[in-house]
């Protein structure tokens, strides 16, 4: 493996919360969080708002110190925990540059080359000697994102600050971004957004309530994510849950592998403590959260009921998916407002393709196709 | 400790740039810009000259009441100043510490460049002030140096000690500028050290900014050599308070992200 970037040995984080005239609490933020990093690996944080993921960012740009255990990290770092630390409203860009840059380890570095190099990037050629407080928010992000990027950091810990600028720009972040993580640049991410755990990280850690609970690919750490969420929904104590949600073939036999394109799924449901009318949704979605497909059957209809509680099958036909692995989602929604009362996902299936193409198959959907061509004469 | 210097070398050119953020942030947008830096003290010298050179008379042996209240208003306003202005520097910087970490002795350090950078200018002021009225000089000067240095350790050490002291009770941020109020009565601003009765002199002088600025105004406008002893007594407290407030700094730093 490569040289070991970031390292946390049984690191915990406690925080001492100050009431007057009440006792102090304490709130671990973290418990015990183990794992090393090398070059060139992108890892993804995953979990809810307060499980620990911006303590251990913080504990890593070295901000704050840990309760117990060791934090080891490779210099530079560039933290871009906020854009623009430290940026002065009354300055101009070119001064922010200057002194946010120096923050990030980009002091006697910082030639005029890196330093227009910063502004182009920025696409703020016109206003770099314009005070920052004229610059809208998105200006002064993108300022702050152009410095962070063209630090020296080897290690980049980045805390939801990703969707920045315009369409375009976001395009060129993306591609910094995989140019540094191709330099092998360490990158931790913090995104809420799954595109970029899916897509950019080579890993993601798990967490809840301050624990680390998985250590293993973006997307098994966003399905464990996922099924988290519905349980924690589904104990939230509403009364309504959907039990067991299971897939099989035409036939009737469990799949793990789709042959044909015919699924059934079996749903068991409890939606009797339901105050208002109700919808079972099932979703089919692939792995990466395309969402496929779907079938809805509604609580009461035209005068009739459909039972409270028991168990529903539905036959999906022509279920012609492309290559990858499948899930069904099953939801208990209100029938006015769409909010989701009670969910719960099936086991993955795996619906083969052909594997003598190359490029293999994208899209939702496989067709019956056919070609032909004619040579220009 | 060591190994804490070592850190603030390397992070010197932040500290740089830090400084000279600083001095910009203050000349940008007051309509007034460098003007200000005349005007302020020019409003306290009329106001002592007025005062205690012809209201109530203090004796100042026959040099010009405007020189000798400069000669105790020049260290003054660098150790008032900084130290006010460093106070606050970490908590004033609450949206930057938590988010990156560079040594945070660099933000009270700031405030004293900025002091010293103001100090220089008014010692300038002051030189020609004096060759306008032919008093002082000489080269008994250059002993500004090592007593500026000094003056520089003292504020240095107050300014970290309150700084950080000022993370962990809110009541410091409300009583420094307090004390530095009543200080003003008790260090040779407006009056001579001679006035203090002989017997209450010494424990007058046990206070190092006193005993600092007493030298300061004797080489710079008595062209006599300062009492060696309170000299040496308040460059040594000086530097034992820096040496003890940076030891002190340092060892809560890893706690103010925390506190802010």
């Amino acid at each position: 493996m490569s040289m070991t970037t970031i390292q946390f040995e049984q690191v915990s984080k406690r925080y001492r919360q100050r009431h007057a005239g009440r006792a102090d609490a304490d709130l671990w933020a973290l418990r015990d969080v183990e794992f090393r990093c090398g070059e060139g690996e992108v890892l993804g944080l995953v979990g809810r708002n307060g499980c620990g993921k911006s303590t251990l960012l913080k504990l890593a740009a070295g901000v704050t110190a840990p309760t117990s255990g060791t934090v080891t990290t490779v210099q530079p770092i560039a933290p871009m925990l906020e854009l623009g630390a430290g940026f002065h409203p009354d300055l101009t860009g070119r001064d922010n540059i200057r002194l946010n840059g120096s923050l990030l380890g980009l002091g006697r570095r910082l030639s005029k080359g890196l330093f227009d190099e910063i502004v182009r990037f920025a696409e703020l050629e016109e206003h770099v000697d314009t005070p920052v407080k004229h610059y809208s928010s998105g200006m002064s992000a993108r300022l702050g994102f152009a410095v962070a990027v063209h630090s020296p950091a080897r290690l980049l810990l980045v805390d939801e600050v990703l969707s920045v600028g315009d369409k375009l720009f976001q395009q060129k972040c993306l591609e910094r971004m995989t140019h540094l993580r191709e330099q092998g640049t360490t990158i931790v991410l913090v995104s809420h957004d799954d595109w970029w755990i899916r897509n950019f990280c080579t890993r993601a850690l798990l967490f809840d309530a301050g624990r680390m609970v998985a250590d293993t690919t973006p997307d098994e750490a966003l399905r464990e994510y996922d099924l988290r969420l519905y349980k924690a929904q589904a104990e939230s104590g509403n009364g309504i849950s959907v039990g067991q949600v299971e897939v099989f073939d035409g036939g009737g036999a469990a799949i793990g592998q789709l042959e044909g394109a015919s699924i059934q799924v079996r749903i068991g449901y409890d939606a009797e403590a339901a105050r208002r009318p109700w919808l079972l949704v099932v979703r089919v979605r692939r792995e990466d959260g395309v969402y496929c497909t779907m079938s809805i059957a509604e609580g009461e209809r035209a005068g009739e009921r459909l039972p409270d509680a028991g168990t529903a099958v539905v036959e999906l036909d022509d279920l012609r998916l492309v290559v990858g692995r499948y899930v069904v989602e099953v939801t208990i929604e209100d029938a006015a407002t769409q909010a989701a009362l009670a969910t719960q996902v099936s086991a993955p299936f795996f619906v083969p393709g052909p594997f003598d193409l190359k490029r293999g198959y994208d899209g939702i959907l496989r067709v019956r196709q056919r070609w032909s061509f004619v040579e220009r004469a | 400790m060591g190994k804490d210097i070592l850190a603030l070398l390397r992070a010197s050119d932040i500290l740089y740039t830090w400084t000279l953020r600083e001095v910009k942030v203050r000349y940008t947008d007051t309509s007034l810009g460098l003007a200000w830096i005349v005007l302020y003290p020019a409003g306290w010298v009329v106001m002592f000259t007025v005062l205690f050179s012809r209201l109530v008379p203090v004796p100042v042996y026959g040099i010009p009441y405007p020189l000798f209240v400069m000669s105790g208003l020049v260290p003054w306003f660098f150790f008032s100043s900084t130290v006010s202005n460093a106070v606050s520097s970490l908590k004033n910087n609450a949206n930057l510490i938590p988010k990156v970490y560079f040594p945070r002795e660099i933000l009270p350090l700031g405030s004293v460049l900025v002091g010293l950078l103001d100090l220089s200018f008014y010692l300038l002021l002051m030189l020609a002030t004096m060759l306008f009225f032919h008093v002082g000089g000489g080269w008994m000067l250059v002993m500004l140096l090592p007593i500026v240095a000094s003056l520089a350790a003292l504020t240095l050490g107050v300014s970290l000690l309150t700084a950080r002291l000022a993370l962990f009770r809110r009541e410091v941020q409300l009583l420094v500028p307090m004390a530095l109020q009543f200080l003003m009565y008790v260090v040779p601003v407006f009056y001579p050290v001679e006035i203090v009765p002989a017997r209450f002199r010494m424990f007058y002088l046990l206070n190092p900014l006193a005993s600092l600025m007493d030298a300061f105004r004797h080489i710079l406008i008595y062209r006599m050599w300062p009492d060696w002893h309170a000299l040496s007594y308040g460059s040594a407290v000086s530097f034992a308070l820096l040496v003890y407030a940076y030891w002190d700094f340092k060892r809560a730093e890893p706690e103010f992200a925390d506190r802010l």
